[in-house]
């Protein structure tokens, strides 16, 4: 069943210099139960996708395309409608805790919010409820922390406070922005254990946004490569581990230090003017003539392993 | 080529109630020429302090550091800036290392004008020609720093830093700010330049897998000690301390079909402020003893340069290996 299906997203910004076109007719889906990871490197419009689903995006965006959530496309949804489904229905879960929690505000107010504003309880309760959320994400002494204030916690403690919050009102998705960034070895480790525990507990669909293909690979049922604004793989994690279809994604994948480091010529290109064809052919040692006028669809290469390349067209 | 011995460094604060952290606690370790020798820890175990004491940007409390058989400790600040061009640092945020109002090519050449390494004349040619080692364009001599990407920043430092030729590199965490295609373009960079220099460098890093691509022996640090130290390879093989069995155990594996026992550390590093009595690590130890939290363990050699500083290794006591390798079968 799927949960969410994303379909001819576009998100451009409009700026001074030109369109930056971010996310470029992004198509795909999250089903019930399943955790897909949009994996690339920054600036490639991963964070900026995840921002898409729920509208959290400046005005100077313009996005259209589908976003259908249960039936209903998010982004026709008025604001009071899109309240009612930030939080509730789908969490987001941002990355660099420091800066998306009030500093000014007690770690338990922060987590209970979601409770009094989506599920009217009373201020006691609500306050018991968080104290149980911070337990269930294993933070140590839970009630004496629940009153301390953002700066009080360790960046670990923080990251777990973020994800009790997400989880706060049991959301049927979870949009996870690089969880585990700026966390030492050790503590990725714990929250990596913690979330895959919640997860299955939970039956929470996720959507995971990262650039570390080894977290990908602990957390994962699918993953979504991107590059330069598109989908350039779409494939189930096992297959895709195996050997990647698309150019792009097998040198993103060798130049993990644990797979070889091998280095990827050139630099990414600018998202306001990239190549035209293939947009990865500066940097393709496959590329062919007809690559560098030819824009390739997302084809399917074998049984659920999607690729944007003119090797599989 | 350089040998560290018992290197401290406190950090005391506070005007009327004086606090102190002891940031470095004793670290000895040596640097063959033309070795890489990598430090890895979690963050604020001290090993930037150590890379920093070592070139004495910041002064150590303690210890000694060798440099070609110089006392660098002992130098003073003309004889110091003497010995920098064969010293030297790259630092973890290139962007932040880069005179923002300077052009790229005059970046480079600061250095070689302020040691008068080149001849005037020919220090063009030479930018040109460092510019190029580093996989840059001859372009790029014109640009300003903000016009590029990390990468590019970290080349640039790279190209600063050959400049002078320098006989010891300090690298701490040079990658840390980079996408891991970028990063593997900078550390193959790193490889071919210390072929061609053959300079020796200290690798700062938190990520053990960079550590064993570019390291040929290693230590680990926690709370400002080494607790095992030894070639990389032997580490990786076979690490004896709990602590770096739990590093190893938790380095992210880029394959979801490897399934791997990982031993997970309960809560986090103590601070360093108050550290704990007796064996640091006894906080989060599976195997801890009685004598850990009481007594500090020395580091010992357990032959080829492989150091510990664990009780349940101490020579004496047997009886604790026994048992201990008893609870890694189960």
């Amino acid at each position: 069943m799927t949960l969410l299906s994303i379909e001819h997203l576009n998100s451009h910004f409009m700026t001074v210099d030109g369109i930056v076109r971010a996310v470029d007719d992004v198509s795909l889906e999250i089903g019930e139960n399943e955790t897909l990871g949009l994996v690339g490197e920054s600036g490639c419009g991963k964070t900026v996708l995840a921002l898409s689903l729920l509208r959290l995006l400046s005005e100077n965006t313009k996005t259209d395309g589908r976003v259908i959530y249960k039936g209903r496309d998010l982004l026709k949804l008025n604001e009071k409608e899109l309240r009612g489904v930030r939080g509730k229905e789908i969490a987001h879960i941002f990355q660099n805790p420091l800066s998306s929690l009030n500093p000014v505000l007690t770690v338990g107010f922060q987590i209970s919010e979601p409770f009094l504003r989506h599920q009217g309880l009373k201020k006691s309760i609500a306050n018991s409820r968080a104290v149980q959320m911070l337990g269930l994400v294993r933070i140590p002494s839970a009630p004496d922390r629940a009153k301390e204030y953002p700066h009080e916690f360790s960046g670990g403690m923080r990251q777990r406070a973020m994800i009790a919050m997400g989880l706060a009102c049991s959301p049927s998705l979870i949009i996870a922005d690089e969880p585990t960034r700026g966390l030492d070895v050790t503590i990725q480790a714990q929250i990596v254990e913690l979330m895959k525990d919640l997860i299955k507990n939970s039956g929470a669909s996720m959507l995971l946004i990262t650039h570390d293909l080894s977290l990908a690979a602990q957390l994962c049922d699918k993953v979504a490569v991107m590059y330069s604004g598109e989908i350039v793989e779409y494939a189930d994690i096992k297959e895709f581990f195996k050997g990647p279809a698309h150019p792009y994604a097998r040198s993103f994948l060798e130049s993990v230090p644990s797979r070889g480091m091998k280095p990827i010529r050139g630099i990414s290109p600018s998202l306001i003017n990239p190549p035209p064809g293939c947009r990865f052919h500066p940097r393709c040692d496959c590329s062919m003539d007809i690559c560098k006028s030819v824009h390739p669809p997302l084809t399917e290469v074998k049984d659920g392993q999607h690729a944007r390349c003119l090797l599989y067209a | 080529m350089l040998e560290v011995q018992g290197l401290k460094k406190t950090f005391t604060s506070g005007l009327v109630s004086k606090r102190s952290v002891k940031a470095v606690d004793g670290i000895s370790f040596n640097i063959a020429d033309g070795e890489t020798f990598g430090l890895v820890g979690e963050s604020g175990c001290g090993k930037t302090t150590v890379g920093r004491l070592v070139l004495r940007l910041i002064e150590p409390t303690e210890g000694k550091v060798i440099f070609n058989s110089i006392d660098v400790l002992k130098l003073n600040k003309k004889a110091l800036r003497k010995l920098r061009p064969q010293m030297q640092i790259i630092f973890q945020d290139p962007e932040s290392s880069l005179h923002p109002r300077m052009k790229i090519g005059d970046i480079i050449a600061e250095p070689l004008k302020l040691y008068n390494l080149v001849p005037k004349a020919n220090r063009e040619k030479k930018v040109l020609e460092l510019i190029d080692m580093v996989g840059l364009q001859p372009e790029h001599v014109n640009r300003f720093p903000h016009e590029l990407s990390g990468g590019q920043s970290q080349r640039v430092v790279l190209a600063r830093v050959l400049a002078l030729g320098p006989r010891f590199i300090v690298a701490d965490e040079p990658t840390s700010s980079l996408d891991v295609s970028v990063q593997a373009q900078i550390l193959s960079l790193m490889n071919t330049v210390q072929e061609e220099f053959h300079f020796s460098c200290l690798f700062i890093s938190h990520d053990l897998n960079l550590i064993s691509r570019m390291t040929s022996s290693m230590g680990v640090m926690y709370l400002g000690k080494i607790v095992e130290a030894g070639s990389t390879k032997e580490l990786f093989e076979e690490a004896r301390h709990p602590y770096t069995r739990a590093l190893m155990s938790a380095i992210p594996i880029a394959d979801p079909q490897t399934k791997r026992k990982k031993i997970v550390l309960e809560g986090e590093m103590p601070s360093p402020m108050n550290p704990p009595s007796g064996c640091r690590f006894h906080t989060r130890c599976r195997f801890k003893e009685k004598i850990c939290e009481k007594t500090e363990p020395q580091l010992i050699d357990l032959g080829e340069g492989h150091r510990i500083a664990c009780h349940l290794y101490a020579a004496e006591d047997k009886r604790l290996v026994i048992r201990h390798r008893v609870t890694v079968e189960i």
